[in-house]
């Protein structure tokens, strides 16, 4: 076989199936490059595993739960998020088609763009007056 | 607490899953004020959504997910960053500083527990963020194919590509050629 690429890696993990271990092995007998690149990964995968693990910070814990807790009772104070209402949906998408409405006509009859801007404005100022009642 | 593992309460929660987690984001961020904030996120997170957890996985794997899923959504968020909030205006952002002898590295910049801890940590750095994950997990947890593959949620074949990257180029610092031939 040509030099192993990641089988050499799942070699080193014994993760190879037995087929492919015989080759990667046959290999190994008659390359001398392949060991020595073999030999460094065992190092790396060693120096990798004896890396010491710390211990946590000081006043990790504390901290920790000082984070909770105010996690926690900001998401009790939090209002349930209201969804808009029904009416207020129908009046947006009565605007929306308003507008629309108005610009399609108005290309249709070719009007002059101040008769245009001046529809928009109509439309605009109606469906406001409307979306203000909702909320008095 | 939830309907998995019982740990008791809250605080046996953390302490039991703290050290692991913590350590996990060190090594994936590589700065100890960052490692802090991530596993925190996290643990808090797990701690949420114990009673969706059911036990059938390994627990350690689980928190580990979500260690991994905080410390990405960090990085995705830096990465997007405006340039100009990239660059710090008035020192570095390592959080605060701590009196030290004159000379001497930040504390909370350099991982200064031992020289192997330090050499391990910068050949890390160099790494991708997805194969350092990998690496990490699997040779500096011990975990198996199969649980690094679950923690990161990638299929097994891509966890044995990006540890062979990943431990090719380590090799160049961690296992140099030269390192053992007289000066």
């Amino acid at each position: 076989m040509s030099h192993p690429g990641e089988e050499l890696s799942a070699y080193l993990d014994g993760a190879l199936g037995d087929g492919e271990r015989a080759s990667v092995e046959s290999h190994l007998g008659d390359c001398p490059d392949c060991r020595a690149r073999l030999d460094e990964l065992r190092t790396v995968v060693r120096t990798l595993a004896a890396a010491p693990k710390r211990e946590l910070p000081a006043g990790y814990l504390e901290r920790l739960k000082t984070r909770h807790a105010a996690r926690t009772s900001a998401e009790e104070d939090e209002p349930a998020p209201r969804g808009r209402s029904r009416f207020r949906v129908a009046v947006e998408v009565a605007l929306t088609a308003a507008v629309a409405a108005t610009i399609l006509v108005s290309l249709v009859q070719s009007r002059p763009f101040v008769e245009l801007m001046s529809a928009l404005l109509q439309t605009v100022q109606s469906a406001a007056g409307a979306l203000g009642g909702e909320d008095k | 607490m939830g309907t998995g593992p019982d740990w008791g309460s809250e605080e046996g929660f953390f302490r039991r899953y703290a050290p692991a987690a913590y350590n996990l984001a060190l090594r994936l961020c590589g700065r100890p004020a960052d490692a802090e904030d991530v596993s925190q996120e996290a643990l808090i997170r797990a701690l949420k959504a114990l009673p969706h957890f059911k036990g059938k996985s390994d627990p350690r794997s689980w928190v580990y997910r979500i260690t991994v899923n905080v410390w990405k959504n960090r990085v995705r968020a830096e990465k997007s960053r405006p340039f100009w909030k990239a660059i710090p205006l008035f020192g570095s952002d390592d959080g605060p500083s701590v009196d030290r002898p004159d000379g001497a590295p930040p504390v909370d910049r350099a991982l200064e527990a031992s020289e192997l801890e330090a050499a391990v940590q910068k050949a890390l750095a160099e790494l991708d963020d997805d194969d350092r994950a990998v690496v990490v997990l699997k040779d500096m947890d011990d975990m198996t194919y199969a649980q690094v593959a679950e923690v990161l949620g990638v299929p097994e074949g891509t966890v044995k590509s990006r540890l062979s990257r990943a431990r090719e180029r380590l090799r160049a610092r961690l296992a140099p050629k030269d390192a053992e031939s007289p000066k």
